[in-house]
């Protein structure tokens, strides 16, 4: 039978994006409490006045990876913690800050900050934690979905690996009945993305924007072929594929599409 | 004739309680089981091949095939490698916890129709978890069944499990042959090095009436396949057992159908005739 | 045997009726299309409905049901199925001939040497009055598949048979249980309505299209294992899933064990699963007996068409034509079949026969 263990000792962590995800946690009222009694969290620096140096039994990681120094502290915190854990799309996938990965750094650099950019320590890409140290388990979504969090947390507790779905958001989108949007025309990124969102986007009319990057196995070449008779240039669709995940575009699938 | 316990809900296991874990390698532990109820434990029988679903409440249910044999009552004994959530969570039962067991399912092997005949076992890695119940069931009435050549194959010596009674029982057994062999060449290892198929040429099999029982890795099944259709064995004298996910075991979920058939149901053991025609099967 | 006839704009009142005693279902507009939803507003449902997101199915097998609940303290395990029978009776209003016959597939697979007691406890509680369509469906190829017609798996079944007047067949006693507690809805039909029923089923058969053949699908399908058209489906299909969540017959499902905030209870859930998902196959040790896309698409039509003719007598398909409403790639089941038919006539024939 399945045993609570002894509270495992749990870190919070923001790196470089919105901390959106963490406030996500503290967003959690209707089960913060309950969660606070399965968990310890010793080290939350967004929540807590006193923090704990560590170690951790878990880590949960927010954000990406983006400055020199950002490295150093994420491979502190792996060597500190048993098990690792990205919340959001920043932390698993790169996410929207890695955007700037597909355009010239020090143009950008130079509209913002002018000629003194010395002090930066931007590093030219923003990758993700998993790019840096090894990850035990990954909580996508922009922002990490609630329920998909207290799920991985009940895991946790009884010493399971969280799971994420193995399949696209339509699943969940035709399971609350929603006619296709790609089917009324509409740009939608349901088929290759990650679900476990609950289709929350589709659900209420808006299209998929693939938050939680690829699915297993994903056809690319599917997609595009969809949404370019839809009637969108390919320019457009790169910037679709690539938003969340630009790491995609080193698949091997994706570079055989021509955009 | 089984006498089968009948359930409102088949979905709902039995209470069982771990009496006994056994380590046989780094990933392999026996564990003894047995029914809380004392009716339960009566009435529960199996055949040699025949598979339970075991549940750690809270992590899982997943299916196991039995290793022990009905002739010896009392206990169900599982051979459980650590592969998964469900399995570390067995892994990490304490003797005397609680846990759910139903069953049991599928055909098993059919032991009325080998009776009179000689017997190959070939065995890959844990494929000799129900085949132990088969070879133990044959020993307990060694009168009914002719010779016995068991075949094993692990990939190191450290991976091979039931290693006592490979070593020590069965060899010892009236017209009992027990030959093994492990993929990886190893120091302190003085048998045969290489896969499992390298022992037809180690040990003459005679095809005549006899009976091969298969199970083992899914890669395995087509090298001994082939080597025995060689020797002239027949399509329906080649038992396989197959593996596959049975999530609810009886037969509705569909999980393990294989071609038009479900492991859970028409197997785990099928000819190599049924097989053969089962698309995607071996 | 009693037939009778319902006025149409009565329909909306007998629902309000049978709300006293039963939780009504029907369909109900959503957004571009219509789902079988709680009837609230019995004016909203829609009887001359096209087609639904979703098969009535749900009603037997919930995407997601828990099955039992576990104390996690003293393993005591305590099933569902007589949540399930204490709940409100349903009726299913205006069930179409594929859906009816979707749920009688479902039937066989849940029945058997174990029997499902949720499925059948789902069957207890729910009446369905089914519906005859006169006209084809956008999607629908129901007649090419036998499933235009019911013989079973209904309480009571409706025929259109003016613009004023429905034609009411009763299947069983819990449909005469309907006539009984809302006898003033239904009139005794007369021998004038039955000319009108036999003439409604005359229209029926000039309107259902019947070009295709799928008698000798399982022979096609055995010739056409290597042929190229499941590579071709395959580049296409992103294997999401939306064919076999939206089709009537599909029943495949995962068990997932699911525990409460306090690690005291879990909960038992099974949940819909599709053979196109890529763990759908896998074992323990990471071997994926259908690890390729393609296959797994494959895999689907051949145990739609020629597996599902063993298991269960009869293809797992009713014509309803949602697969190819919900595919977002836009592979139509439809056109697969009739590519196959022309395979088959197409495939070499000996000269001078056999």
């Amino acid at each position: 039978m399945a045993k609570a263990k002894a509270k495992p000792k749990v870190g919070i962590f923001g790196f470089t994006g919105c901390a959106g995800c963490q406030l996500n946690i503290l967003n959690l009222e209707d089960h913060i409490v309950d969660l606070i009694g399965l968990i310890d969290i010793t080290t939350w620096v967004m929540a807590k006045a006193e923090n704990s140096p560590g170690p951790w039994d878990i880590a949960l990681v927010e954000g990406s990876i983006a400055k020199k120094s950002e490295i150093e502290r994420i491979k502190k915190i792996r060597e500190n913690s048993k098990i690792l854990i990205t919340i959001g799309s920043c932390a698993t996938h790169g996410g929207l800050p890695a955007m700037r990965n597909l355009r010239d750094t020090s143009a950008m650099k130079k509209t913002v900050y002018g000629d003194t950019t010395d002090h930066l320590d931007i590093m030219d890409k923003i990758m993700p934690v998993s790019h840096y140290v090894q990850v035990d388990a990954a909580l996508p979504g922009c922002p990490m979905d609630k329920n998909e969090f207290v799920r991985a947390v009940k895991a946790l507790a009884v010493g399971k690996t969280p799971q994420i779905p193995n399949f696209a958001v339509c699943y969940e989108c035709r399971i609350r009945e929603n006619a296709c949007l790609l089917k009324e025309g509409k740009f939608c990124m349901g088929p290759v993305t990650q679900a476990g969102c609950d289709a929350l986007c589709p659900s209420n009319g808006a299209v998929c924007e693939g938050c939680r990057g690829p699915v297993a196995q994903v056809n690319w070449g599917a997609e595009y072929k969809i949404l370019q008779e839809l009637g969108a240039t390919p320019e457009e669709i790169k910037r679709r594929f690539l938003k969340y995940c630009p790491s995609t575009a080193d698949m091997e699938e994706f570079q055989e599409l021509v955009f | 004739m089984q006498v089968q316990l009948k359930k409102d809900n088949e979905y709902v296991p039995h209470i069982a309680k771990l009496i006994k874990k056994t380590q046989m390698t780094e990933k392999e532990t026996l564990f003894e089981f047995m029914f809380e109820e004392p009716e339960i434990r009566d009435l529960f029988t199996y055949n040699p091949g025949q598979f339970v679903q075991v549940s750690i409440f809270g992590i899982g249910e997943a299916p196991f095939s039995i290793s022990s044999t009905p002739t010896r009552k009392g206990v169900i004994e599982l051979g459980i490698r650590k592969t998964g959530d469900v399995t570390e969570a067995i892994h990490a039962l304490e003797v005397g916890a609680r846990s759910g067991i139903r069953g049991p399912y599928g055909n098993g092997f059919p032991m009325n129709k080998m009776k009179g005949h000689n017997l190959l076992f070939v065995a890959g890695g844990i494929g000799l978890v129900p085949l132990r119940s088969v070879i133990n069931y044959v020993a307990d009435r060694r009168d009914d069944y002719g010779k016995v050549t068991i075949f094993y194959g692990a990939c190191l010596p450290e991976e091979r499990v039931f290693v006592d009674e490979i070593e020590k029982v069965w060899p010892n057994i009236p017209d009992f042959e027990v030959h093994q062999t492990v993929d990886e060449c190893h120091t302190t290892w003085q048998g045969n090095v290489g896969v499992v198929t390298t022992l037809f040429s180690v040990c003459a099999v005679d095809s005549a009436n006899t009976m091969a029982l298969i199970c083992g890795p899914p890669v395995m099944y087509k090298f001994v396949v082939r080597d025995l259709l060689k020797l002239g064995f027949a399509r329906d004298e080649i038992l396989l057992s197959l593996e596959r996910r049975m999530k609810c075991g009886i037969g509705k979920c569909a999980h393990c159908q294989v071609g038009h058939k479900l492991t859970c149901m028409d197997g785990p053991v099928f000819t190599y005739f049924e097989a053969e025609r089962l698309m995607e099967s071996i | 045997m009693q037939t009778y006839t319902i006025r149409k704009d009565e329909i909306p009142k007998l629902v309000e009726a049978l709300k006293e005693e039963y939780e009504v279902f029907g369909p109900m507009p959503k957004r571009t299309s219509y789902v079988f939803a709680p009837v609230t507003d019995p004016t909203k449902m829609n009887l001359d409905y096209d087609s639904t997101i979703m098969s009535p199915k749900k009603y037997y097998l919930p995407s997601s049901q828990t099955l039992m609940e576990v104390s996690l303290k003293n393993a005591t395990i305590e099933d569902t199925v007589k949540d399930i029978l204490d709940q409100k009776p349903k009726i299913l209003f205006g069930v179409h001939s594929c859906d009816i016959n979707g749920i009688n597939f479902l039937n066989r697979v849940f029945d058997g040497k174990y029997d499902d007691p949720y499925f059948q406890a789902y069957k207890e509680i729910t009446t369905v009055i089914g519906l005859n369509c006169l006209e084809p469906c956008k999607y629908g190829f129901c007649r090419a598949v036998n499933k235009n017609f019911v013989l079973d798996g209904y309480d009571l079944f409706l025929t259109e048979i003016s613009d004023t007047h429905y034609y009411v067949h009763v299947g069983s006693p819990r449909g005469d249980r309907i006539l009984t507690i809302a006898h003033e809805f239904f009139k005794e039909a007369k021998e004038e309505d039955g000319a009108a029923f036999t003439a409604a089923l005359h229209k029926k058969h000039e309107n259902l299209p019947v070009a295709l053949h799928i008698d000798n699908i399982h022979e096609t399908l055995d010739l056409a294992w290597d042929d190229a058209i499941w590579d071709e489906l395959g580049e296409k299909c992103m294997n999401c899933g939306s064919c076999a969540l939206v089709c009537p017959t599909c029943y495949c499902f995962d068990v997932q064990d699911e525990v409460d905030l306090s690690i005291s209870k879990a909960e038992r859930v099974r949940k819909w699963d599709t053979c196109l998902f890529y763990d759908f196959a896998l074992v323990a040790g990471n071997h994926n007996f259908r690890e390729d896309p393609p296959a797994r698409l494959k895999y689907r039509f051949y145990h739609k068409f020629r597996g599902a003719i063993h298991d269960q007598g009869e293809i797992a398909c009713t014509g309803c034509g949602r697969c190819i409403d919900a595919c977002p790639a836009g592979i139509s089941i439809k056109d697969v079949l009739f590519r196959l038919q022309e395979y088959w006539a197409a495939s070499p024939t000996p000269q001078g026969g056999l």
